[in-house]
């Protein structure tokens, strides 16, 4: 027998077919059953045990079809194990129906996932999910109109916004640049030197999309850009504060005039 | 002490030709096997309830390494399945077995030798789980001798009860010995192939598969551990114990010959729905889902034949505790067996996978189902064996109230809060931006329920205590009768009887043990097999090379403190976790993981694009201190990994053994690794030390740093390349 199979694919589908085999079997015995049951009820009828069928029709009888307990001597088998007795009542119905419905289900799914391919894989339904994410922002900022980005972003000073800023600072920059803005595992947020440039817009950028390499995380996934100018504004109105522990300057020095051809109208917002 | 009573009635055979002959039941192992449950449940109940006051007041880890949650956690795990249910469940088979067989087991020297061996087994586990001494696989924690202890003492299990049946003086056995029977086969077969491993030392092992594979035989173990070991016994002693209390005939013996023979084949193929929307292969992860929704029925079979069977006999449920504890014991199996298929749904996995709804789920079963049988089953035979009356029924009572109420406490609140966290995970807003981007928000807003979950276990464990002091004043009160004498007449072999299929297999225990072994051997098979053979089930990625020695020794430590407890190592492909931890998993980075590490609950985040993503002293201050890094964490420090020295004298040992297991270390490469540990570690040093952080090179956090630093990484070498 050849069992070469060039994908995991090709093999599932010879596993699925044996265990059709296997499910079509069970059926024709459960068929034949039935035959066989028919065929009693058939004499039944015909004969003498007729009677029984009209009594006790409750809810209960139809959902169990259980032999009533006042006649369950004629189901009681003559097994005695330790004094436990048994009978032999029927399957309830609705159980049957349950174990039959869920193997016509289980045939259906994988026919469906595997065979005809009507529902996504998990990675096709990935692609979906992004693209359709991918839309609704997409359609969301286009009625927004204009975002802001490292190229638009604008020096405030209002309260409102360095308040927001401190807050967010506080909560998710205090761990690595510390409390004041003193520096820690990342690098001091207070003096006049910048690894990566000291305009706002350098650093609303650094925010956005880290330095990875360095163990800046990029945070556009977590803050909105309005949320990233806030801070941004914020970590500005550090410098020159010189918090306890200051962390050693790293990177270059940046004079005020630098800082400040980038934001020209900062002075009149002041 | 009695040694013997004469029966009322001598027992009554369907065939009882020969003459009668007597013998003694054994009580006293039934005894011994009891008490170590009592006292295991009750310590395993503590170390539930410890592990999960830790979730919302960290300080009761003790700020021992032995008691931190990472290993408290399979230290409670193994405690209540092993020790507790294992050993109720070994004392309702003994004592069920003698009477289902009339006769005693095949040697009480073997008997006690299991009785031992098992106790040595739990005191091993206790002692070795808070050493850290771990194979970092759910449910399988245990090292590689106390593995082959486990198995030979199920050997000797095995032969005392199969030996037993064989010398029966009944003809035919009995529903409750079938379910016996499969869980001696099934249990020696998932314990044996999901513990194969190579030894490096006395204490430490790595698992002979890897990654995805790994993953598959583990959840094929995790999953039928709970079958077999908390399901198919359990149900025997339910078909036993329950007709008896109640005094009323099974109800139907149609219904449980097809029951067992569904439940055990379809059990077996469950297991990968432990991971769906994982990298296992699409095709296995079907098979998962379509067999547990058609283990539903099978399920449901054993619940009606158990609720049915209390037909004629409700009104004796409101005053006997031992049924009352059996109805809502049988009904905690309907409920979790009808939510098990529906959490199987992809869909609905996709909601509840990682979420404490998952520790919900199982703690009805163990609560109640587990639970509930073993207390009903003691109220029943303590009475039983020491001759006499329960000491009181108000206290049983009110231990039913306090269990109940305890359950109900445990579980609403797990549900909500994982219904709760995973909605918070996957929300976005409006302009693409996750609602909750800090993982630890959706934690600290599910405290309040792990407070009311604690709540909820301390009621359980208070119930239990009150049982402890009834069933204690129930034995002072009576007198244990340790032989108990029984006469019946013996097999007569020569006797030709015929009957059905299924009832000529009942007389054939050897056969019966077969077609049972054949039944639960299938899925496993049609599972494995292509997993293992078939190449493109795990497609290769050329970037994803082995980890360097320090990283390896890293990854122990990281086993050791059973990190994978509360973080996974697996990002499913969906936007809400890909926006939060980067690109999905793929099955192709884990084949150098000897063991896999996905993970199965999210207590913190997922961990597997953690490398690269915090500089190394976000790591360091992170691990002494977790709650400088993120505020309010519930995360435990690990301040030992900062005084402790790297051990490098196995080293060479741990990469000849990972050669030997597939893991492409070049030959000649051990006498160099401990070099190449050194000169990494240096780097990491310096890296501190630039960031004032002063370290010496050899301590286990550098270590430890190292593998968090290279999880997960080695699939962006490959876009670079790439580029």
């Amino acid at each position: 027998m050849d069992l070469s199979f060039k994908t995991g694919e090709e093999l599932f589908q010879f596993v699925l077919l044996g265990v059709l085999l296997i499910f079509t079997v069970i059926l024709f015995i459960v068929v034949m059953n039935i035959f066989m049951l028919l065929k009693k009820l058939n004499l039944g009828a015909s004969g003498s045990v007729a009677a029984e069928a009209g009594e006790e029709t409750s809810f209960w009888k139809s959902l169990t079809n259980a032999v009533p307990i006042a006649k369950e001597e004629t189901v009681m088998l003559e097994h005695n194990y330790d004094g436990i007795r048994e009978l032999d009542n029927h399957l309830p119905p609705w159980w049957l129906g349950l174990l039959y419905g869920s193997i016509v289900f289980a045939i259906v799914y994988l026919l469906n996932y595997h065979v005809w391919h009507w529902s996504p894989s998990q990675e096709q339904e990935y692609t979906m999910a992004m693209d359709e994410g991918k839309k609704e922002v997409e359609a969301y900022q286009a009625k927004l109109g204009e975002s802001i980005d490292e190229k638009s972003v604008k020096v405030l000073a209002d309260p409102k916004t360095l308040e927001n800023g401190k807050t967010i600072f506080t909560e998710k920059c205090v761990a690595c640049h510390g409390a004041a803005g003193e520096g820690g595992v990342g690098p001091n947020l207070t003096d006049e030197y910048w690894l990566h440039g000291g305009t706002i817009n350098d650093v609303f950028g650094v925010i956005k999309n880290g330095v990875p390499e360095k163990g800046m995380i990029s945070w556009k996934a977590t803050l909105k850009p309005a949320q990233i100018q806030e801070v941004s504004n914020y970590i500005m109105t550090m410098k020159g504060t010189n918090p306890a522990n200051p962390k050693a300057p790293q990177g270059e020095k940046v004079g005020d005039a630098a800082t400040a051809t980038a934001s020209g109208d900062s002075t009149q917002a002041k | 002490m009695r040694l013997f009573t004469k029966p009322l009635l001598s027992s009554s055979s369907s065939d009882s030709s020969g003459a009668l002959e007597g013998f003694y039941y054994d009580n006293k192992i039934v005894k011994a096997f009891i008490i170590v449950t009592v006292i295991f449940g009750v310590v395993g109940m503590l170390a539930g309830l410890t592990a999960a006051l830790q979730l919302f007041w960290p300080a009761a880890n003790l700020n021992l390494p032995y008691t931190t949650f990472g290993r408290l956690r399979p230290l409670h795990t193994n405690a209540i399945i092993f020790a507790f249910v294992g050993n109720g469940m070994f004392a309702g088979v003994y004592y069920s077995t003698q009477r289902l067989l009339k006769g005693p087991m095949l040697s009480p020297i073997l008997s006690w030798i299991h009785f031992w061996g098992w106790q040595l087994i739990i005191v091993g586990a206790a002692v070795s789980l808070p050493l850290g001494m771990t194979t970092g696989k759910e449910y399988a924690e245990l090292e590689w001798p106390i593995d082959i202890a486990i198995t030979l003492v199920w050997v000797v299990f095995a032969i005392n009860f199969i030996g037993a049946i064989i010398k029966r003086r009944e003809r035919h056995m009995y529903v409750a010995l079938w379910f016996y029977i499969a869980t001696i086969v099934t249990i020696a077969l998932l314990h044996i192939v999901n513990s194969l491993a190579l030894p490096v030392t006395l204490f430490k092992s790595y698992t002979l598969f890897a990654g995805v594979q790994d993953a598959l035989v583990q959840w094929w173990y995790g999953h039928n551990a709970v079958a077999f070991f908390l399901t198919t016994p359990i149900l025997g002693l339910m078909y036993y114990f329950l007709p008896k209390a109640a005094n009323r005939p099974v109800y139907s013996y149609k219904l449980s010959i097809i029951h067992f023979w569904s439940l055990i084949f379809l059990y077996i193929w469950a297991g990968p729905h432990h991971l769906l929307y994982t990298s296992l292969p699409d095709w296995a992860q079907s098979l998962g889902t379509v067999f547990s929704i058609m283990l539903l029925a099978p399920s449901w079979g054993g619940m009606l034949n158990g609720l049915l069977t209390l037909r004629g006999a409700w009104d004796r449920v409101r005053e006997n505790p031992v049924l009352k504890f059996f109805v809502v014991a049988v009904t905690a199996y309907g409920m979790t067996t009808f939510e098990g298929p529906m959490l199987s749904l992809k869909n609905v996995n996709a909601i509840s996978h990682y979420t404490d709804w998952t520790i919900a789920h199982v703690h009805i079963g163990g609560l109640g189902w587990n639970g509930f049988m073993t207390f009903g089953m003691f109220y029943y035979l303590v009475p039983k064996m020491w001759r006499t009356n329960l000491y009181s029924v108000k206290l049983a009572n009110i231990h039913f109230w306090l269990g109940t109420l305890g359950i109900i406490f445990y579980a609403l609140p797990l549900y909500w809060a994982g219904f709760t966290q995973s909605l918070m995970w996957k929300e976005f807003t409006k302009d693409g931006f996750l609602a909750y981007p800090n993982f630890l928000e959706t934690v600290t807003q599910i405290l309040p329920m792990y407070m009311a979950r604690a709540f909820g276990g301390t009621l359980y464990l208070a119930g239990t205590l009150v049982m402890v002091y009834n069933l204690m004043k129930t034995a002072g009160s009576g007198e244990f009768l340790a032989h108990e004498y029984d006469e019946a007449p013996a097999l007569n072999h020569k006797l030709k009887v015929g009957g059905a299929f299924h009832t000529i297999l009942e007389r054939k225990p050897v056969l019966f043990t077969v077609l049972s072994f054949v039944a639960v051997l299938i899925g496993g098979v049609v599972e494995f097999l292509p997993t293992w053979l078939i190449d493109s089930n795990v497609p290769t990625i050329a970037s994803v090379k082995p980890y360097t020695p320090l990283e390896l020794e890293g990854r122990d430590i990281y086993v050791r403190e059973g990190c994978y407890n509360c973080h996974s190592q697996m990002i499913r492909p969906f936007r809400s976790e890909t926006e939060r931890y980067g690109e999905y998993s793929k099955s192709g980075e884990f084949v150098y993981d000897h063991p896999f590490q996905w993970g199965s609950k999210r207590t913190g985040p997922d961990l597997h694009r953690q490398g690269g993503k915090y500089p190394d002293s976000w790591h360091y201050n992170h691990m002494l201190e977790p709650t400088s890094m993120s505020p309010g964490s519930i995360m435990p420090a690990y301040p030992w990994l900062f005084d402790d020295e790297l051990n490098t004298a196995n080293t060479a040992t741990k990469i000849n053994t990972m050669r030997t297991l597939g893991v492409p270390y070049e030959e000649g490469y051990e006498d160099q690794a401990v070099a190449d540990l050194t000169e990494q570690a240096e780097g990491i040093s310096k890296n501190l030390a630039d960031a004032k952080i002063k370290v010496g090179k050899e301590k286990e956090i550098i270590a430890l740093i190292a593998y968090l630093q290279r999880m997960g990484t080695d699939i962006k070498n490959e876009a670079t390349a790439l580029k």
